[in-house]
């Protein structure tokens, strides 16, 4: 089968996913470093990088959606036909590039969603942290002095520092 | 030797403050001073409730300081399912495509 022009747009079209992705997965991999440092600003930033990704990665989709759709009237697929589908009608160096775009992508998107699951178990974990230290130092900071207000009331500490000023 | 057995999770702190820091007592002696003799001992054993704080002071002592605004927002998008969802979904519909 002769070179079509949707092939070599397609080929175009998923190395610059590939190198999206590639780009996705060093944040990634940043931010675990920045949630085991517990560096919130840092994380923040990492954040805001990864949703300018997002938004490249939704281009990028809505490109090869257009690429499929004239792939399908040139070389006679389904417009819902895989790559592998794609790469069974073609031949020589087309199908041997699209193959090996195909196992690069494949494992970036998989390492991908791997470290994203991970992290999100990480944050989870540690908003949790957060959560239970906050209410434990809450419950035993606002201790009352075993006084009362005028309106009945059980008075607290008159400041925070019960606890924070405790030395041992 | 003034031994705390058990401190109430609710004790009044002044409570607290006092039997930790016994009659006499000043701030940490230097090390390695030995006791004169007929010096008060003031040597203090502390109930799991009080190690249990000390060990969370140390926690706060050693976490950097938090924004909550960023942990708030952090915690929207886990709950809103926004946080990694998005890039599941993609990466979802790539992996089909790819297969």
């Amino acid at each position: 089968m002769t070179a079509s022009p949707a092939v070599e747009d397609l080929h175009t079209a998923l190395a610059g996913e590939t190198e999206t992705y590639r780009e996705l997965v060093g944040l990634t991999r940043r931010e675990r470093v920045a949630l085991q440092d517990k560096n919130l600003t840092s994380l923040a930033e990492i954040v805001r990088q990864k949703e300018a990704v997002l938004a490249d990665l939704m281009r990028g989709e809505h490109t090869r959606t257009q690429i499929l759709a004239r792939l399908s009237e040139e070389i006679n697929v389904p417009a819902s036909a895989s790559l592998s589908d794609i790469i069974a009608v073609l031949e020589g160096p087309e199908a041997q590039n699209l193959l090996s775009l195909r196992q690069e992508l494949t494992d970036l998107v998989e390492q991908l969603l791997s470290l994203n699951h991970g992290n999100h178990l990480l944050l989870q974990s540690e908003l949790d942290q957060v959560d239970a230290t906050f209410n434990y130092l809450m419950s035993s900071t606002f201790t009352t002095d075993g006084a009362y207000t005028a309106r009945g009331d059980a008075r607290p500490q008159a400041t925070p520092g019960t606890v924070l000023n405790w030395r041992i | 030797m003034v031994m705390i057995d058990k401190i109430p999770p609710k004790l009044p702190a002044s409570y607290l403050n006092d039997v930790i820091r016994p009659q006499g007592r000043t701030e940490a002696a230097p090390q390695g001073k030995a006791r004169q003799a007929g010096e008060p001992s003031a040597e203090v054993s502390l109930s799991d409730d009080a190690r249990a704080l000390q060990r969370a002071m140390e926690v706060v002592k050693n976490t950097p300081d938090v924004r909550t605004d960023l942990v708030q927002e952090k915690r929207a998008q886990i709950e809103a399912g926004t946080y990694r969802i998005d890039f599941e979904a993609l990466a979802g519909r790539l992996l089909s495509f790819l297969k």
